[in-house]
């Protein structure tokens, strides 16, 4: 902290050493500098202000049809200000404003129409309806007139703008629905032809394909089990008729053989009773008679075994009930048409199974194709109402073109000057002569060094310092000194006073 | 009692005076009678009040500052007297590179505060030929001095020309009356001569030479081999450094060469913190 002070005290008496220095530079710095400051021209702005609304007709109509809110109105802008500065406009800026007399050749001209076209400001338009033209020149009438010619061509090229605003959105409205309708005409053509197309896969009213696919397969399905079931009841009905014909053909056979034996045995038997009747079991007749009779029985046996064994090598023509042969014939008639039944699912399941990328494709497309003309039909709906709405609106806004436009300042020709800023340039000149000055003392101390400090004349001779003696002043130098001071000061004053007295005029105007 | 001594200086000086320009039409100085070599070892000089009038240090002085800084400067001189005692250390010449610099003013005041040591007496002797302001300030500008004895061919003699002050430490030897040729005096025999008797006679007095401006004469590069120390003063944020280089070069400092600096007239100090104000001196 020292040090910066010290090295401040050094700066500040490093610089007072060299005051007037300091002050016969900016003094002379002012000098030159400001007779330029006034010999810098004055240039005067004019401007005028227009409120202009070119935005009604259009953007509520082409509101979420065509363009942004923004975006359409920074462009309706930026149109409007290349139309106002354009070739043509400018031509005509330059003619109507005397400026064309001024120029000679036809380089002179390019020039200044170019000229024109940079200088002159157009601003605004794009969040309120109002838009500023501005112009700046030397000459304050001339730039008032350029204003106002611009201006009033401004409000022709403007106007006509407008004007043209409701007509080309009606045209441009009438041009979309045409392009709709034919838009719809065409889906509706590529629809029809589709349909045709693929009449076939076509998804029926009971869903897509994979619906169909899987109630297909449903059915064949139940089919089979339908059919499954009708060929176990036949079955099972055969066997049934089997085991009865069997049962009554071998009680047949059996009664028949067993008949003709059991006759002799009875007669026998019979004969066998009477005889005992008589005789006794020893008799040889009942003896006899007996034997035959166990012969008759062992050969009844016999024959019996031989019967059976034929039975099994040979059916034989069965003999059914009424019943179940009716049965047989109604069941083997269904199994029949369940076969055939089954077979028929099983064909069209296999049939679609083949249309497995087919279909599913065709029916997107279907599905896409509708909503192409969905689309096209919603839009062209919406232009056709747009166009009833515009018509109405029209029809009630026709004889409000003067509302559209509207003079907010005219344009004036200045009495005080836009720039320079003399003031700031008085200010600029003067800071800049004692920063020059300062820079100059700044130099002559760096150049011819002295000594502050002790030290430095230790540093600088190496040579020891025996000691440093303060500054005394006796009266008489202290009176010299604020003499020189009050000297100073003056001099100093009269130039700030000089500038004083200038800036004071500069307001004064 | 001063104005009385006054009076009677005055007198005595306008006789020396009479003679005096008698010399200036002849190329040699008349021979100065005794009686008026007696009368001036009669004179006390009223040295305090010059001083005081000047802005001097005085005996009296309640400038504690400055007080402190001569004592600051003296001590290493003094120390070199003490240590060298052959080799007229005590002979100091007072010097600077350009005129203003302060020099007089330093080399009285320097001479004031050595004499304020207990033991030491000084003897101020006023060497600028050309400008003897020392001798202006001091009152003793018409005194007979310095240039006399080397003028005069033993005629008149150191002892004569020593004026005694009412400072009891304190005596003066003047510039002296026939200046003309300062130079080839300066660097003559004699005044070698005047040196050596200077630091020999009086071992315990302390010389103090006020000399001019290095770089205005060369009589003070002449003076420099003759002293035994030089005290050279630089004046601060007005002398250039090259001048200071110029300064020093002329002077053909050596190894064995006894020189110190002084700042004068300094506005900082970097030993305290801060910007020193100047003492305004009251004056009377």
């Amino acid at each position: 902290m020292d040090e910066t002070l010290t090295q401040i005290f050094k700066i500040t008496r490093l610089l007072w050493n060299r005051r007037w220095i300091i002050l016969a530079v900016a003094t002379l710095v002012c000098a030159v500098g400001w007779p330029v400051v006034y010999l810098i021209p004055n240039k005067y702005d004019s401007m005028a202000r227009v409120y202009l609304n070119t935005q009604t007709m259009l953007t509520p109509l082409l509101r979420g049809l065509a363009v942004e809110d923004d975006r359409a109105r920074e462009q309706i802008a930026s149109t409007t200000r290349r139309t106002l500065l354009s070739r043509p406009n400018l031509e005509k800026l330059i003619r109507e404003t005397d400026l064309n007399l001024e120029v000679h050749s036809p380089e002179e001209r390019e020039r200044l129409l170019i000229e024109l076209a940079r200088k002159i400001q157009v601003r605004g338009g794009q969040r309120e309806n109002i838009y500023t033209i501005s112009y700046t020149n030397k000459d304050p009438i001339l730039a008032k007139k350029v204003v106002e010619v611009l201006l009033s061509i401004f409000v022709e090229s403007t106007l006509g703008v407008a004007r043209n605003d409701t007509s080309v959105t009606e045209k441009f409205i009438e041009e979309q629905i045409k392009e709709y309708e034919a838009r719809l005409i065409e889906a509706e053509e590529r629809l029809k032809n589709f349909k045709q197309k693929n009449m076939g896969l076509m998804p029926s009213d009971a869903g897509g394909y994979f619906a169909r696919a899987q109630a297909q397969a449903d059915l064949l399905q139940q089919a089979r089990l339908e059919l499954d079931e009708a060929i176990m009841r036949r079955d099972e009905l055969h066997r049934q008729i089997e085991r009865e014909s069997i049962q009554l053909h071998r009680q047949a056979v059996l009664e028949e053989q067993s008949g003709v034996y059991d006759e002799r045995i009875n007669l026998m038997e019979a004969r066998l009773d009477e005889l005992l009747l008589q005789f006794t079991e020893a008799h040889p007749d009942v003896v006899s008679l007996k034997e035959s009779i166990e012969e008759l029985k062992r050969q009844k046996a016999l024959s019996l075994e031989n019967e059976s064994e034929n039975d099994n090598n040979s059916i034989g023509e069965p003999v059914v009930s009424e019943e179940l042969r009716v049965a047989l014939s109604t069941i083997e008639a269904e199994v029949s048409a369940l076969r055939v039944r089954v077979e028929e699912y099983e064909r069209r399941t296999a049939h679609l199974k083949s249309l497995v990328d087919t279909i599913p494709k065709v029916e997107a497309e279907y599905a896409r194709l509708n909503r192409d003309y969905d689309i096209n039909l919603e839009n062209y709906q919406a232009l056709v109402n747009r166009r009833e709405s515009a018509k109405i609106s029209r029809d009630a806004d026709e004889s409000v073109d003067d509302l559209q436009f509207k003079i907010i300042d005219p344009p004036v020709a200045a009495i005080v000057p836009s720039s320079p800023n003399r003031p700031l340039l008085l200010t600029a000149v003067l800071f800049l002569g004692f920063g020059l000055g300062a820079g100059v003392a700044w130099i002559l101390a760096m150049i011819k060094p002295t000594f502050y400090e002790q030290r430095e004349l230790r540093e600088f001779s190496g040579i020891p310092v025996f000691g440093t003696v303060s500054l005394t002043l006796t009266n008489k130098a202290k009176s010299m000194r604020r003499l020189r001071t009050i000297g100073f000061i003056l001099a100093g004053g009269g130039l700030f006073a000089a500038y004083g007295a200038q800036i004071a005029l500069q307001f004064a105007q | 009692m001063d104005t009385i001594e006054k009076a009677a200086a005055k007198l005595s000086k306008i006789g020396l005076k009479n003679t005096q320009i008698g010399s200036s039409l002849d190329s040699a100085p008349p021979p100065l009678s005794t009686e008026k070599i007696i009368e001036s070892e009669k004179i006390r000089v009223s040295l305090a009040q010059h001083l005081e009038e000047n802005g001097f240090l005085f005996p009296e002085c309640t400038d504690i500052q400055r007080m402190e800084e001569y004592r600051r400067i003296k001590r290493p001189l003094l120390m070199k007297v003490d240590a060298n005692k052959q080799d007229k250390a005590n002979l100091i010449m007072v010097t600077s590179s350009l005129p203003g610099e302060g020099k007089t003013f330093t080399s009285i005041n320097l001479a004031i505060s050595i004499a304020m040591e207990l033991d030491r007496t000084v003897l101020f002797v006023d060497a600028d030929v050309h400008k003897p302001a020392a001798s202006t300030t001091l009152g003793i500008i018409d005194y007979n001095g310095l240039t006399d004895v080397l003028v005069s061919n033993n005629k008149i003699k150191l002892p004569n020309v020593i004026l005694k002050t009412d400072i009891s430490k304190v005596s003066l030897l003047a510039v002296g009356q026939d200046r003309s040729n300062a130079n080839e005096l300066l660097a003559s025999s004699k005044m070698s001569d005047l040196v050596k008797e200077l630091t020999e006679r009086y071992e315990d007095r302390i010389i103090i030479v006020d000399t001019p401006p290095i770089l205005a004469t060369n009589e003070a590069s002449i003076l420099a081999n003759l002293a035994g120390q030089i005290l050279l003063v630089v004046e601060a944020e007005r002398t250039p450094q090259s001048i200071l280089s110029e300064a020093l070069s002329n002077l053909n400092i050596t190894d064995e060469t006894n020189i110190g600096l002084v700042l004068n007239k300094a506005r900082f100090n970097s030993k305290k913190s801060g910007y020193y104000y100047e003492n305004y001196r009251a004056s009377s």
